[in-house]
């Protein structure tokens, strides 16, 4: 990028940036303090030496800042945003405009009282990287808006493709952007019946941890030792042994059985209703959204053009009734803001069939991954994966455990050895029969447009993921890996990171350079 | 409409053998005098430290063994891992293999790169090197890093990236 009109920060952000360049800039700060203590401390002079130190830290920081502040520039041109910074370690960060997504400016308390803005250029970049302008006026984030706008308009009237809007269901079939028709197509529409939102709020998770809890208040209420004249409990207990003429412990067993499903039905019932009561998921066009709750109303919107893979999650409790928990992984997902505010920011949908989830896939990745007749041909791993986990999860921890048993019997810890050999064996038992679940439940399959997993131990996952989502391909090899013949494959993508383990090593080759084809096709095909 | 049927491993193309180039020698001296940098800062902190703390000076008196044979081992580790830090750029994706011990061959596709940063430390500037650093959409750990190219071609090599024709 060839740009030549360079800004300056205010020189008032040069305070502002002296944390930053003690940050980037350590090394050299604490070499010369180290080497400025050990002269400061031979000083003759007392008043020196007591004062130097501080002093020494406080010139320091502000030359760091002053220089900080001289190297750092920036210009923004046509073709995007360039930054120039650091005067030790030199940075030039170039943003392309295609790529910026907005500019958010923001101000602290510190910021407001120089009268300075920062200015980050949001893009879907790494999140740890951001484009950040640190201390720029008011003025100066003005212009910066302005400028941005100017060539997104530019861009936009002399780019040929409709821009979408979202559309209602009733006009999926009238104009759309400039001048094209959009095609007539059924939108996707899916209702929680009410026998699954009982079915949901029986097996969240949070129901299941109230009966715990609720046992063992009712246990302490009429338990006799610790019963009490007078107790909330008393009148349950003395309605049971009036009418139904039972000893003490068993009013006790069989009321606690009844209040305990009572409450955790009536719990369960008001969550379910509260959080996923009327579920409802639509698409309309390129807009999916699903509004959920009887009393509070939460509403998520999905663009599709963002989805990026679809995630569909099965715990054992789940398979029994055939359901499990959807999610539309995104690009650009905020995890910082999740982290923040507690709440996923990804599209879910809780309790849904895999049938359905099928149907919602086909048609949110429509044109992206196609359409196929075939059964998918699913693919196992190497046998030696086995061997490999059983090895990190099963061998080296009971070489572990036995090291440690043979330390306790030489202590003459004979109540703790029983005690530790019986959670080892279960332990170990469980273990093993992780490695094996894994091993038996990891498959996948490779299609021109995509790539589908399965896998999970107690329950079941099942992935969908285009190969538009696919940032970079890495096949790795360790040690013991080389000596096997095997490899694996990690893929890059928005949400995380997509493992095929133990392959062997020419089929590892293979998947490696056909990913790195698929991963040059553009983000979107719609 | 696509159409999307699915490939066993026997159908899928056979894997290329790519010609993989070796990075510029001047990168290992760029990396041993950084590990210098290093140790001559831990040192110093570490005698510093034992002047103001007893443990401190005695726990230096015991390291002093241990710590030499440690510091030239790791002064031969750069030299040891360029013979595996091997790079290719093709049309549509930059190549880089690396690792002694864990090896990595990792493609990223110019596509998905949002920007870009070119960063210069003053070893580097020495030595006319520059490190180039690609972000993606990925989250974190996706960026993919091209350490100690020569200045010139990082800077021919952001040029390309960032006004390549787009793969359709």
């Amino acid at each position: 990028m060839k740009s030549e009109i360079w800004q300056h920060l205010p020189l008032r952000a040069a305070l502002l940036l002296i944390w930053p360049a003690l940050r980037s800039e350590w090394q050299i700060i604490f070499g010369v303090m180290a080497g400025g203590s050990w002269q400061l401390k031979s000083a003759s002079n007392s008043a020196l030496s007591a004062w130097g130190i501080p002093l020494l830290f406080i010139l320091l920081a502000l030359l760091a800042g002053l220089l900080s502040w001289w190297r750092f520039r920036f210009s923004m041109s046509d073709e995007g945003v360039q930054i120039r910074q650091g005067f030790l370690r030199r940075q030039e960060v170039i943003l392309p405009f295609s790529r910026i997504l907005g500019l958010q400016s923001s101000q602290s308390l510190l910021l407001r009282l120089f009268g300075l803005h920062e200015v980050v250029f949001e893009s879907a970049g790494s999140e740890h990287e951001q484009v950040v302008l640190p201390a720029v006026s008011e003025l100066m984030v003005n212009r910066l808006r302005a400028h941005l706008q100017r060539v997104a308009q530019t861009e936009a009237s002399s780019t040929q493709v409709p821009i979408q809007t979202f559309q209602a269901d009733s006009d999926a079939a009238k104009p759309t952007g400039s001048g094209e028709v959009a095609q007539p197509i059924a939108g996707f529409e899916f209702h929680i019946s009410w026998s699954d939102l009982l079915l949901l709020s029986f097996t969240s998770i949070q129901t299941l941890f109230v009966g715990p809890f609720l046992v063992g208040v009712f246990y302490r209420g009429t338990n006799q030792s610790t019963r009490k004249e007078g107790s909330m409990w008393e009148p349950l207990y003395q309605f049971a042994q009036q009418h139904f003429g039972v000893t003490d412990e068993i009013t006790r067993a069989i009321m606690l059985g009844i209040f305990l499903f009572v409450m955790t039905f009536l719990l369960a019932l008001v969550w379910g209703w509260w959080r996923y009561g009327g579920l409802h998921l639509r698409q309309s066009g390129n807009q999916w959204q699903q509004t959920s709750g009887l009393i509070a109303r939460y509403t998520q919107t999905l663009n599709a053009l963002r989805a990026c893979a679809v995630i569909w999650k099965q715990n054992p409790l789940q398979a029994i009734f055939g359901r499990g928990w959807l999610r539309v992984a995104m690009m650009g997902e905020d995890s910082r803001q999740e982290e923040r505010n507690g709440q996923s920011s990804s599209f879910g949908v809780p309790w849904i069939s895999y049938k359905t989830t099928l149907r919602m896939q086909a048609r949110l990745f429509e044109k992206q991954v196609g359409v196929t007749k075939k059964a998918a041909c699913y693919q196992r791993v190497s046998p030696l994966y086995l061997k490999q986990n059983r090895r990190k999860h099963v061998l080296w921890p009971m070489l572990m455990m036995l090291l440690m048993g043979g330390w306790m019997l030489m202590n003459g810890m004979k109540t703790g050895l029983q005690f530790g050999s019986v959670v080892a064996l279960v332990w170990l038992a469980v273990s093993e029969m992780r490695v094996r679940g894994h091993y038996r439940r990891l498959r996948f399959a490779i299609s021109e447009a995509s790539l589908r997993l399965q896998g999970g131990c107690w329950g079941r996952t099942r992935m969908l993921l285009p190969w538009s989502a696919v940032q970079s391909v890495c096949l790795k090899q360790s040690p013991v890996d080389r000596r096997w013949g095997l490899a694996s494959i990690e893929m890059m993508v928005p949400f995380g990171k997509v493992k095929l383990p133990c392959l062997p090593l020419a089929d590892a080759r293979v998947v490696f350079d056909y990913v790195a084809s698929r991963a040059i096709l553009p983000l979107t095909t719609k | 409409m696509l159409k999307n049927n699915y490939l066993p491993f026997d159908q899928l193309p056979q894997a290329e053998q790519l010609p993989m180039e070796s990075l510029p020698r001047a990168g290992i001296m760029c990396d041993v005098l950084l590990l210098l940098l290093f140790w001559a800062l831990l040192i110093t902190s570490c005698i510093v430290l034992a002047l103001f703390w007893e443990v401190a000076a005695q726990a230096m008196k015991f390291a002093r063994w241990w710590l030499a044979p440690v510091c030239l081992l790791s002064l031969a580790w750069p030299s040891l891992a360029w013979r595996f830090r091997r790079i290719a750029l093709r049309e549509h994706d930059v190549l880089l293999e690396e690792g002694v011990i864990w090896r990595s061959k990792r493609a990223q596709s110019l596509t998905r790169v949002q920007h870009v940063k070119l960063v210069q430390g003053p070893i580097q500037r020495w030595y006319g090197l520059a490190t180039l650093v690609l972000y993606t959409a990925g989250r974190s750990r996706a960026d993919f890093k091209l350490r100690h190219l020569p200045h010139a071609r990082a800077e021919q090599l952001r040029d390309y990236i960032l006004h390549r024709p787009v793969a359709s």
